[in-house]
């Protein structure tokens, strides 16, 4: 009895609010893990649909099915979906939809901003296929090289549509990074210390991890080339000192990694069902976290594989070869852990199993052709053909849809609860599998008979027609297959029958709630003492439902979950989560007018957006916390906690770190791509005379060290904190302005010469950084005025210091870095 | 057009190349679906993972023999990689220029052509490759590995052909909506001392 | 935040490595450093063959330290991580001995 009131109680705290209202204000990661998933699952359709028009063109040789201008934009918009708008986000919807559940947790960390995600990601989306129907979609290849894409040569708007589409996109990108990390770190069951994670966590961190250092290269990018575009900053052409091979180094610098993004969650994924499907556990577990955390480095080292035949030296060809070469290790390891937990185990032949056989066959062919490509000198016969096409399709598709498709059954009946209806899966397995082979295997020697990629004709001489039609009539056969897996889904949802609890006999966490999961989660949170808390423990899901475990109780509204340490998950505090809210959708919108105003070319209007942003994220923040101290808390078992608002290593706080290093990795982008352009790029140095000086770095230097210092003025009495963060804000403000004189008094125009484009881009940087450094810092006086920072509940400003750091600091480097190679000019 | 007919010797060390990777990955997938196959179809119990297990599944097969298949692979790719450079001289060097949507080849003498390349056979040559507007690459699918044409930067590619004929060259590289039809042809013509130009070119 | 640091420092160590490495070759060939004669090799090489030799030292010092503190498994990884890292950093950089500095 006492389980079903517990579960109205938490039900009415947690659920979303109800109608409409509740679609634009829910921040529950169960609703929002099931948007991306579903949205994702929209735009693979919509990109494979693109794919059938590509195959549908190739079929024949002269084809006058599409011309080259639309055929441009079907190619470009395939790859760039198929990665951006289907790969990333369905496994941050795998992520968002699981981690609490199998950290028994009860949400994220940020429950609004995985809100702000979601709708950056619907509305760079939709922006992006609006194009499309529009005819205006990008039309440069998915990974859109200038000149190519440069306004010279793409005079419309098709590259700011990728551009800022993407970018937008990639904010929800950031957003998840950055939540996944804090929430595996801060938001585990007690005493689920790092080595007691489910493997998938670990998948996660890993992903997470590397989402946060690999996609500032590409933002950082994509900001540069639509500068170019918009106001004619000559980063990329060579005839001002730019080069189009620093767009390559940056979006390649995001591009490899990306791939490792793609499939490690995917790999997780793995790791989680095949011990399940062979009913024992995984070998290896310290070996598969080393190799995962192996591929997660390494992968970083790759990118220059992509630009083997641009020219650079074969010496510098040859480390990312070797690096190449050894990625496949850890892979490897994987692959023979997963066959040996099989061996080990009774293997059960469910559907999920079908897929993953499916995913080694298709798998090791790609990671075999994949350490073919890594070896210099073929790379640069089978670059840019077809052979790499249909190497990409064989690792994306085997390392990645494979293993979503066999997740997809495997957690059905845990978001539905309802199991499978029909064998109609295991048909729509077959035509998956055999339609997939069939259009992708042979397509090697298509490339090594010479068919270059993206070529919307070919004659029927070349030879290549009888291989083009067989790749058509497999690709046919395989859209088959996924409507079928759609209808298979569709009807599991709308008519399977009930599913029991744990209908796989699993182990890990998210199968100890009744399902479909209540908005809450856990009615009460367990306490861990090994890797497979249901092994040990069947009734675990009975007893948390019946509240004995921490948390188990309602108090008013407040939405509890249990934060912990980072390494050994000793509970730490309670953490009190923000409820339904329409902040993010409109925060959303704000930044969507910015990029809109980009896109249509209102360039006055974009600075009134990021005013709003700045005002919308400033009444945000202003929502959380509290002014009545709580104090420590009963979280069961005997337990007392303090709450998030009284300690310092919040999530906030870690948040605000992470977004730093992100941040930070942006910085250092453009600053390897301003010593990229000086040593490479063709000329320079750039016409006029230049020299040392010392009068600005000063003064900046004495700036920010004082915005330092009065950072942390309050720390040791708080008496002094609101004077501390003022002077914090005026010092920067101050140096802000400094820099602005002095990139006027130094610098020449930026459309002149890409260095002057960069020491602007630098310039501009650090005066944005400062400003949010600045901005922070004001708002923390206000938070101290109105009793929300108190000696008690210092740790906004300690947060507040991360921001008004990080600004001082890239001030001081900018201006040092302009000062002292101007001098060396 | 075909990689896997070649007909110089920097194609025909990779065709080398890619016959030895191919045989390599044959018998490697045989191998990890023959272990797949067995491990799915024997009849086993459920049983703990074991030291002795760890140490054939992840040291022997998941770690030692990858290492010992890819340092061999890559010592012979960087070799094979070295000689493939146009280092010693070359019997002649062309500067090409590739456009929107044509190439343009000139020698020392300052003769040019457009979208024929005309080389003597079983001398080494080299090509100095730029591009007058957007990024292009030159590819020559029987005579060697391609290189790019990049705006701004000159990347010496070396080619040779083993003897006359005619020989087909495409882009590779996406330059927009002519980039189908952005090809060129090769004319090698046969020259004096085949055999000891030749010789001088290993 | 500082037990995953170590955990990982092996690879991130490799990852510096590597960038120094992929930077000095670069500088060097556009400073023209292949030209010049240096302990009867090109300076271009002696100088990555040197900064290659340190940086190996540099990850046997890492190595050594992180078998110091094998109590959990979260150590164990971080030395099979070490051991990884310097693995890694001289394969990485075989390519110095066989291969022409600036072709």
């Amino acid at each position: 009895m006492k389980a079903l009131r517990l579960h109205r109680d938490l039900t009415r705290i947690w659920e979303s609010e109800p109608g409409w209202r509740g679609v634009f204000s829910s921040v529950s990661h169960t609703d929002l893990g099931k948007r991306f998933i579903v949205a994702a699952a929209v735009f693979f359709g919509i990109g494979g649909v693109l794919a059938m028009l590509i195959r549908a063109q190739l079929a024949t040789p002269g084809s006058a099915f599409a011309g080259p201008e639309v055929y441009g934009q079907i190619f470009t918009m395939h790859g760039s979906i198929m990665m951006f708008l289907f790969a990333i986000p369905m496994l941050e919807g795998l992520a968002i939809y699981l981690l609490p559940k199998i950290l028994g947790s009860r949400d994220l960390a940020y429950p609004r901003l995985t809100a702000l995600g979601w709708w950056c990601y619907l509305f760079g989306g939709t922006i992006m296929i609006l194009a499309l129907l529009g005819g205006v979609a990008p039309d440069a290849g998915w990974f859109l090289y200038p000149p190519l894409s440069g306004k010279e040569y793409t005079p419309g708007v098709n590259s700011d549509v990728w551009l800022l589409g993407i970018t937008f996109v990639e904010i929800s990108a950031m957003c998840a990074a950055i939540e996944i990390v804090v929430t595996i770190l801060k938001f585990r069951a007690a005493n689920m210390s790092l080595t007691k994670m489910p493997i998938m966590a670990w998948y996660l961190l890993a992903t997470a991890g590397m989402m946060v250092f690999g996609f500032p290269p590409l933002i950082l990018g994509s900001i540069l080339l639509e500068v170019e575009r918009a106001f004619g900053w000559p980063f990329f052409q060579p005839e001002l000192g730019g080069s189009p091979l620093l767009w390559q180094h940056l979006f390649w610098l995001f591009g490899h990694p990306e791939v490792y993004i793609i499939f490690l969650p995917a790999a997780g994924a793995l790791s989680t069902i095949i011990p399940v499907m062979s009913r024992t556990p995984l070998i290896g577990y310290g070996a598969i976290v080393t190799a995962v955390m192996a591929l997660a480095f390494l992968s970083f080292g790759l990118w220059v594989h992509h630009m083997f035949t641009t020219g650079i030296p074969h010496l510098a060809l040859g480390f990312f070869s070797a690096a190449s070469v050894l990625v496949a290790i850890p892979t490897a390891v994987q692959i023979f852990a997963w066959i040996g937990t099989i061996w080990a185990g009774r293997p059960k032949f469910t559907l999920p199993m079908y897929y993953i056989v499916g995913f080694f066959v298709v798998f090791v062919l790609g990671g075999l052709t994949g350490v073919m490509l890594a070896i210099v000198p073929f790379d640069q016969q089978a670059h840019d053909t077809a052979f790499v096409t249909a190497h990409l399709h064989y690792v994306l598709v085997g390392g990645f849809v494979f293993p979503m498709l066999a997740a997809a059954y495997y957690w059905m009946p845990h978001a539905t609860g309802r199991t499978r209806v029909m064998r109609l899966g295991i048909a729509a397995f077959w035509l998956i599998f055999i339609g997939f082979n069939l259009t992708f295997l042979h397509m090697h020697l298509t490339g090594l008979l010479g068919m270059p990629r993206r070529v919307y004709t070919y004659p029927v001489e070349a030879g290549w027609t009888w291989l083009n039609l067989i790749s058509s009539v497999g690709s046919f056969l395989q859209a088959f297959g996924f409507g079928l897996f759609a209808i298979d889904i569709a009807l599991q949802r709308r008519i399977g029958n009930r599913s029991e609890r744990d209908p796989w006999e699993a182990e890990t966490l998210e199968w100890a709630m009744p399902i479909p999961p209540p908005q809450y989660n856990f009615a009460s949170l367990p306490t861990i003492d090994s890797r497979e808390p249901l092994t040990r423990d069947r009734a675990l899901g009975a007893d948390l439902a019946g509240g004995r475990g921490l948390l188990g109780r309602a108090v008013g509204n407040r939405r509890e979950t249990l934060a912990v340490d980072m390494v050994t998950g000793t509970p730490e505090h309670v953490a009190i989560l923000p409820g339904p809210s329409l902040v993010p959708l409109v925060t959303a919108m704000v930044i969507g007018g910015f990029f809109l105003s980009m896109l249509l070319s209102l360039y006055w209007l974009a600075p009134v957006f990021i005013v709003g942003t700045a005002i919308m994220v400033w009444r945000w923040a202003a929502t959380t916390g509290t002014i009545r101290d709580p104090g420590p808390i009963e979280a069961g078992e005997g337990l007392v906690l303090p709450t998030s608002f009284a300690v310092g290593g919040s999530t906030a706080y870690w948040g605000s770190v992470l977004a730093a290093a992100a941040n930070g990795t942006l910085f250092a982008s453009l600053i390897f791509g301003y010593l990229f352009l000086r040593v490479v790029a063709p000329n320079w140095p750039p016409p006029g005379e230049y020299g040392l000086y010392l009068l600005e770095p000063g003064l900046i230097t004495i700036g920010a060290i004082l915005a330092l210092v009065f950072a942390r003025f309050g720390r040791h009495n708080f008496v002094r904190a609101k004077v501390g963060a003022v002077a914090t804000a005026l010092c920067l403000a101050l140096s802000a302005a400094v820099l602005l004189v002095s990139g006027l008094r130094h610098l020449p125009g930026p459309t002149e010469h890409a260095f002057a484009a960069v020491s602007w881009m630098l310039t501009g940087y650090a005066i944005f950084s400062a400003m949010v450094g600045a901005l922070i810092q004001l708002f923390a006086s206000r938070r101290v005025a109105s009793g929300h920072a108190s000696a008690e509940r210092p740790h906004g400003l300690r947060i507040a210091a991360v921001w008004s750091d990080y600004g001082a600091v890239v001030a001081i480097v900018v201006v040092w870095l302009l000062a002292l190679s101007s001098a060396a000019l | 057009m075909s990689t896997i007919d070649p007909a110089g010797p920097s194609a025909a060390r990779v065709a080398d190349l890619w016959w030895w990777m191919l045989g390599g990955s044959a018998l490697l997938a045989v191998l990890v679906f023959v272990l797949l196959f067995i491990a799915l179809f024997r009849k086993g119990v459920a049983d703990h993972e074991t030291p002795e297990r760890k140490r054939v599944w992840i040291g022997w097969l998941g770690l030692a023999m990858p290492v010992g298949v890819l340092m061999v692979l890559l010592a012979f790719a960087l070799w094979v990689g070295e000689r493939n450079l146009p280092t010693g001289s070359a019997a002649r060097t062309i500067d090409v220029t590739a456009y929107n949507y044509g190439w343009e080849f000139c020698d020392e003498n300052g003769n040019c052509a457009e979208d024929v390349l005309r080389i003597p056979a079983g001398r080494a040559v080299d090509l100095d490759i730029t591009s007058r507007d957007v990024i292009h690459s030159l590819w020559i699918p029987r005579l060697a590995g391609k290189m790019d044409a990049i705006p701004g930067q000159v990347n010496r590619l070396r080619i040779e052909a083993s003897a006359p004929g005619t020989y087909e060259a495409v882009c590779a590289e996406y330059c927009g909506v002519g980039h189908a039809d952005h090809r060129f042809v090769v004319e090698v013509y046969a020259s004096d001392g085949v055999a000891e130009a030749a010789g001088a070119a290993r | 935040m500082i037990a995953l640091g170590r955990m990982v420092s092996g690879l991130a160590l490799w990852a510096a490595a590597f960038v120094v490495l992929y930077s000095l070759h670069g500088l060097g060939c556009a400073l023209g450093w292949a030209q010049v004669e240096m302990f009867g090799i090109t300076r271009a090489k002696a100088i990555l063959l040197g900064s290659w030799i340190v940086l190996i030292a540099a990850q046997l010092v890492l190595l050594v330290w992180l078998l110091r503190r094998r109590e959990t498994q979260l150590d164990r990884i971080g030395i099979a991580i070490g051991w990884i890292g310097l693995a890694a950093t001289i394969v990485t950089g075989v390519p110095i001995l066989a291969i022409s500095s600036c072709v």
